[in-house]
Parts: C-alpha cells; structure tokens; sequence
C-alpha cells in the first residue's frame, strides 16, 4: 500500500483525476453507442417485447 | 419444444406490497409531523423521542428504505419472475429477505428513537443493524442472481439489468460508508474523519439516491408502463444507451453536496461536471418512458395507473433536470443549506416514487386477486389530491427556499448584513412551512384513499397464491448462433458477468474519487494548532450526534462574504481532522455552528446563554422553533464508555498521548466542574456531572482551535 501511496503522492496535481475519468467516459460511451446500434432490429424488437409475454393464461385485463 | 408448466409466487409480491403500503402511511405520517413542528414548535412535545432531530431520520428512513424499499421488492419479486420465466429461485431466501427487512426497519426505527444514530444521513444506523442489512441484501442478492440463471429466455430484459446495478452498487456503498469501529453494541465511530467522511459519505447519499431510488424504480418503470400500456418501450436501444450512461455517470456526482465546502477543487469540479452529464441519460430515460404512450395518450384520460405512471416520470425529468441545474457553482451557492434541496427532494420521492409505486400496485392489486380494481373513482381522486399535495409541497418551499436565501445575502448600504438575526429570517417563511405541511397532508390523505381502495379490492377477490405459466426450458445455444453473436450480446445472458461488468464500471467513478482523498497528503492541508477534543467535549459531541442537531445546523461556513460576515471565518478542512462523525450538516433550519464557540466571533453566546436556550429556546427568542431539551439538564453523563472512546480515537490516528485514556474522566470532571462553577457566578446551579455542561462544552469549543 505504501508504494501506490509514493506513486500517486508523487502526481503532480490531480487535475490528472479529472481528464483521466473523462477519457475513460469517453470511450466506454462510444463503444455502448457503437454496440448498441449494431443490434439488429428484429433482435431489439424481440427484447422490447419480453414484458407482454409472460405467458399467463388467469391473468384478467379490465 | 417440450413446455415447462411452472408457477409464479403471488405471495411473496403480496407481503411486500402490504408492508409498502404500511410502512407509506407510517413514514408520511412522521414527515407530517416534522413539517408541522416547524410552525407548532410545541409538537415536540418537550420529549426527546420526539424532536425533529431524532424523527427526521425516523422519516427519512422510513420513506427511502421502508416504503420505496419495499415497493421496489414487491415490483422486481412481481416482474423478476415473470421476465425470467421462471419462479424466485427460492421461496425461503424470498421470505427470509422480507421478514429481515421489516425487523431492520424495526429496528432502525426504535434506535432512531432512542438516540443511536451514526449521524449519517439517510446512514444512521449503528453497526449491528448495518450488518444485518448487509446481510439481508445478499440474500436479496442471491435468491435474484438464482433466478435470473434458472430463467426461461434467452436474453435479460433491460429492467432486470437495473435491478443488477441496484443489488451490486448499493452492496459496495452500503459497506464503505459503514465501515466503523465500535464503542459498544449501539455506539461506533467511523473510520473515517472530516473532509474524508464528508467525501464518502456524499458518496453514499448521492448514489443512494441513484441505486436506491432511481436504478430499481427505472426497472420498474421499464416493466410496468409497457405493461399498463399494453405496448412495447418506445426504444429498447435508448433503454441499452440511458442504462450504461447512467450507471457510469451517476456514481462520480456525489461531490456536488459539497460545493463550496472545504473540499479539494478538483473533487468539487469533477461532481459538477458529472452531474451536468447526467441530464443526458436522465431525459434519455424519462422520454423513452413517456413516448411508450405514443398512440396511446387516450387511455391516459381513463386509466388512473397510467395517470400515476405520467406524473411519476414527468416528475423522474423534473428532479432530474433540477438536481443538475443545483449541482452548478452558481444555483448551488443560491440554493444549497435551504428547503429547495427539500423540495427537489420531495418531487423525487412523492412524485417520481411514491406515484410509480401507487401506479404499480393500482395495476398489480386486481390482477393478484382476480378481480377489478374496487373503485376507479377513489383511484382518480388519489391521483388528484396526491398531485395537489405535492403541488402544494414543493411550490411554499421553493418560495420560501428564495426568500430566506436572499435575505441571508443580503446587505445594507453601509455593508452590513441587513438580516444580521438569523432567526428573522426563518420567521419570514413560517407561512410558507404552514402551507407546505398542508401540501403533506393532502399527499398522506390520498395514500390512505389509496390503502382503502386497495383494501376493497383486496376483500373483493380472490388471491391467486400461484400464477401458472408453461414456457419451454432453454435449449443450450448452438456453436454456429454463438460464434456469430456480438459481445454484449453474450453478456446479456451472462448474469454474473454482467453483475461484474457493472462492479467495474461504478467502482471506476467511486475510486477516482475517493483514492486521491487518503493517498494524496496535500488535499488535506494539516493546522498545527487543531487538536483533539478533550474528553468533555467528545462526550458532548457524542450528545450533539445523539439528538441529530445536524438535520437543523450545518458546521460549514462557505468562503462567500454573507457568511464570513454572519459567522466568521471561512471553514478549513485541516479544521475538522478529528470529526468521526463529520458534522457538516446539509440544511440551515437554524444557523451555522462552526464558529460557535469562538469569543470574538459574531455568534459568541455564554455558557448560560446556552443552558438557558437548551432548556427552553423561546425564553430568549419568543420566535424560535427550536425544541427544548429539558432532559439534557436532568440526565447524568454516562462516562463508563470515555476511556473506551479515547481508545477506539487513537485506534483511528487521532493523537491522544498514550496511556490517556486512564486519565481522562479525570480531566473530563476537572472542565465539568470549571464549566459548573462559571455557570453558579451567572446564578444558574447545575452539577457538573449532567449533559448539558458536556454540550456546552463541545459548543464553546467549535471553531476555535485556529483562533488560538
């Protein structure tokens, strides 16, 4: 523990935190974006649909 | 395929929607009560098991962890089984989860009473408890990841990834903020002190609104308005999108509590940047929500459950878009330590949670017990009388929250504080607490309306215990699906490492955070001439924590000039590095204590001023509201537990000489008697071994070590 103590006691400032957390941000954001858009549609409209079919049959509707 | 004929368990949604419901009435009524105490200042009863301080935790809990606890457990039992297609994984787990809740609740509810309390907020719960609550989480845990790899179909619907980053992040907040030595069963400190524990501890309460109130409800949301509208969500890609961002942007906004304190700048800066990024997913959410009843805005008209499901998440993107807007430097400093907080507050829980939670049990009710809804009527006239409470809740506070803020900055033209009396300033708003308490009543009047219509509905059908359902078992996938399969893909059906992947991407925002707070020295710059407290004043600490004086006075002076000009000197973070417990408060009900106990400081009170305040606050201020503390005259001071205080103090780095703790009920006695004996030459008698002489102490001592 005493080592990673040295190692970021010795950053200069830590600004750093901030244009790090950023960057990491940064990028899972766009590969989310990228995965998200390579789905397909029939596959999103399956998924949409779980909720409607739960398969009940003595489920009474108002 | 051949089908599995499985069943649903009704019965566990049942226990959990009834103790939604009860502990709803319970927790409202104690807000009421609170609200009405800030205009009837005799509710207090002159108890101590009745003073704002130690029922604001009371009710806050109550809300957060029993009612919208237990309503987020009756909607993920409900849904959880249905979009796995598969029953809970163990029907003993799901019961041992409900009763160990309802004793937690219990049993927060009874310390709170009595005076134990970490002094945490919305963490106040002492050690045994939080154990038990860690304890009871995993088995929510375990008997949910069981289900989820016992299910039916093939990919995890987004609700259900929701319910994941709820389980796995309020896990790690819950244990990290909790974390404390103890000093007996009811009594512990935390491990960690002042501008840390403030750090970790807006950690916590920022992401427990987050993962606590937020993620599980949006996992409802997902499951039940698609529901009640008969209709897919607007756009499944926009839920994969509002998910990700918002788990990862959400837990780095916490520093946003602390704007303007004595908390390193970057730590400030990366909180406000982060919340601002937040309305992005946030909206994302909120108009996925709403946009699922495109083509359907004519059902809204006749269905209550989608009336409640409207305001709920039209109220979700009003906090949503407020909370950031408060989180920037400039709204921040207008608004932090007044009732908007309260308000912003309130339009999450009574509008986002308590109508979702309404909406879904409207739905869920007459489907459990076979029947119609008893009367769509009273279900139309909750959703009226609660929206006009929560109108009539938020609208006096805002009002009030900008009136008294302006008349704290404000100066006359010689440059003095034109309402130097603090007290004015609370005074001017009494009409604005008197209206937003007849705003809670009218939300609790239509949650009653809502019991007894469910009630009737209830005495009306037949409860189904079981729900059959049939769905084939789920065939092992073959090589030629999987080797074309994108990578998320994979995940979505991977439960656990789905549950790290999540681990890892909260724990990113959490540890840059708070990491650089313990390795980095120079962020908490250190002030030779702080020191310890001396026995008496730690022990009068511990009375300051036990009667929650937090949830009314903040020790934070912000380095604007309206508050030097009231308080004194700006606060320092070096000043608070023996603070287990840090007290820095979140709202002004009454003024700023941290330089209290400075003598040439603007506040400087004597030490009969405060014995004669704490006995009966309206003696010197017929306008105060605060409660009097009569027991603190005529209770002992228990000091068995001193030397073992002083212990566990050390055990935490605070530099107490060794050996001292044989020493220090002596000392304790010797400033008990030197405080008594000032107090006779004002004509007030009191032995030195009573409570009140330690508060005083603690209070005298505020805010003076760097004046000496």
């Amino acid at each position: 523990m005493n080592l990673v103590k040295e190692l970021l006691g010795s950053v200069a400032g830590a600004q750093i935190f901030g244009i790090i957390s950023m960057i990491i941000f940064i990028v899972t954001f766009i590969l989310m974006l990228i995965h998200t858009y390579s789905l397909r549609k029939d596959e999103i409209n399956e998924f949409s649909r779980l909720p409607l079919e739960d398969n009940e049959a003595d489920h009474k509707e108002e | 395929m051949e089908q599995e004929k499985f069943y649903y368990d009704n019965r566990i949604v049942k226990f959990f929607a009834y103790a939604t419901l009860f502990w709803a009435v319970i927790g409202m009524a104690v807000g009421l009560l609170a609200a009405l105490q800030f205009v009837f200042p005799s509710l207090s009863f002159d108890l101590a098991y009745t003073t704002f301080g130690r029922i604001r935790p009371i009710h806050t809990n109550a809300v957060i962890f029993a009612f919208v606890g237990n309503g987020m457990f009756t909607g993920i039992y409900y849904s959880l089984q249905r979009l796995c297609k598969a029953r809970m994984f163990n029907d003993t787990l799901s019961y041992i989860h409900f009763w160990g809740w309802q004793l937690i609740i219990v049993f927060a509810a009874l310390t709170y009473i009595f005076g134990f309390t970490t002094g945490k907020e919305y963490a106040e719960l002492e050690w045994p408890i939080d154990i038990m609550v860690a304890a009871i989480w995993v088995v929510f845990g375990w008997n949910m990841f069981g289900t989820i790899i016992k299910r039916r179909t093939r990919h995890i619907y987004v609700a259900i990834w929701f319910y994941i980053a709820t389980f796995v992040t309020v896990a790690v907040l819950h244990i990290v903020n909790s974390i404390a030595i103890p000093v007996h069963l009811l009594k512990s400190y935390p491990i960690y002190a002042g501008v840390q524990d403030a750090l970790v501890q807006w950690w916590y309460g920022h992401n427990a609104v987050a993962f606590f109130l937020t993620t599980p409800y949006l996992g409802l949301m997902y499951y039940f308005m698609p529901k009640a509208a008969n209709r897919p969500i607007y756009s499944y890609r926009l839920s994969i999108i509002h998910f990700w961002a918002l788990i990862f942007l959400y837990i780095w906004a916490g520093p946003h509590h602390l704007l303007y304190a004595a908390l390193p700048n970057w730590a400030q800066t990366l909180g406000v940047v982060f919340s601002i990024m937040l309305i992005a997913p946030s909206w994302g959410g909120m108009v996925n929500g709403l946009l699922t009843l495109r083509g359907a805005w004519d059902k809204v008209r006749e269905d209550p459950v989608l009336k409640f499901f409207v305001v709920a998440v039209t109220a979700y993107g009003m906090s949503t878009l407020e909370g950031p807007l408060m989180s920037t430097k400039t709204v921040n400093a207008f608004t932090h330590f007044t009732d908007w907080t309260v308000s912003h507050a309130h339009i999450g829980a009574l509008g986002w949670n308590g109508f979702l939670t309404f909406g879904m049990l409207y739905w869920m009710i007459p489907r459990l017990f076979n029947t119609q809804l008893y009367s769509r009527k009273l279900a139309n006239t909750h959703f009226w009388v609660g929206t006009l409470g929560i109108i009539f809740y938020a609208v006096p506070l805002y009002w009030g929250a900008v009136v008294q803020t302006l008349m704290w900055k404000e100066f006359t033209e010689m440059g003095f504080l034109k309402y130097p009396n603090f007290l004015e300033t609370v005074s001017q708003i009494i009409p604005m607490y008197a209206t937003r308490a007849i705003g809670g009543a009218l939300y609790i009047t239509g949650a009653v309306i809502g019991v007894v219509n469910i009630w009737k509905t209830v005495k009306a059908g037949k409860f189904s215990k079981e729900t059959e359902a049939m769905a084939p078992a789920l065939a092992p996938l073959s090589s030629k699906r999987v080797s074309g399969e994108s990578r998320h893909r994979w995940l979505e059906r991977k439960p656990v490492q789905f549950l790290i992947l999540s681990l890892v991407v909260i724990l990113i925002g959490g540890l840059v955070e708070i990491i650089p707070m313990y390795l980095i020295r120079t962020n908490i710059p250190t002030i030779t001439s702080v020191k310890p407290y001396t026995p008496l004043e730690l022990e009068g600490r511990d009375i300051y924590v036990r009667e929650g004086c937090y949830t009314c006075h903040s020790q934070m002076v912000r380095p604007f000039r309206s508050e030097t000009e009231r308080y004194g000197e700006y606060s320092k973070a070096g000043e608070y590095v023996y603070d287990h417990p840090f007290q820095w408060g979140s709202k002004r009900n009454g003024p700023d204590l941290f330089r209290e106990g400075v003598k040439t400081g603007k506040n400087y009170k004597p030490d009969s001023w405060h014995y004669t305040h704490m006995m009966d606050p309206r003696k010197l201020n017929e306008q105060s509201i605060m409660p009097s503390y009569p027991w603190l005259i005529s209770n002992n001071l228990n000091v068995s537990y001193t030397p073992k205080k002083i212990r566990v103090m050390q055990s935490l780095g605070v530099p107490y000489e060794d050996g001292y703790d044989k020493k220090a009920v002596a000392d304790l006695q010797a400033q008990a008697v030197q405080i008594a004996t000032g107090l006779k030459t004002s004509g007030i008698s009191v032995d030195p071994d009573k409570e009140i002489i330690a508060l005083i102490a603690y209070i005298q001592r505020l805010g003076t070590d760097i004046s000496k």
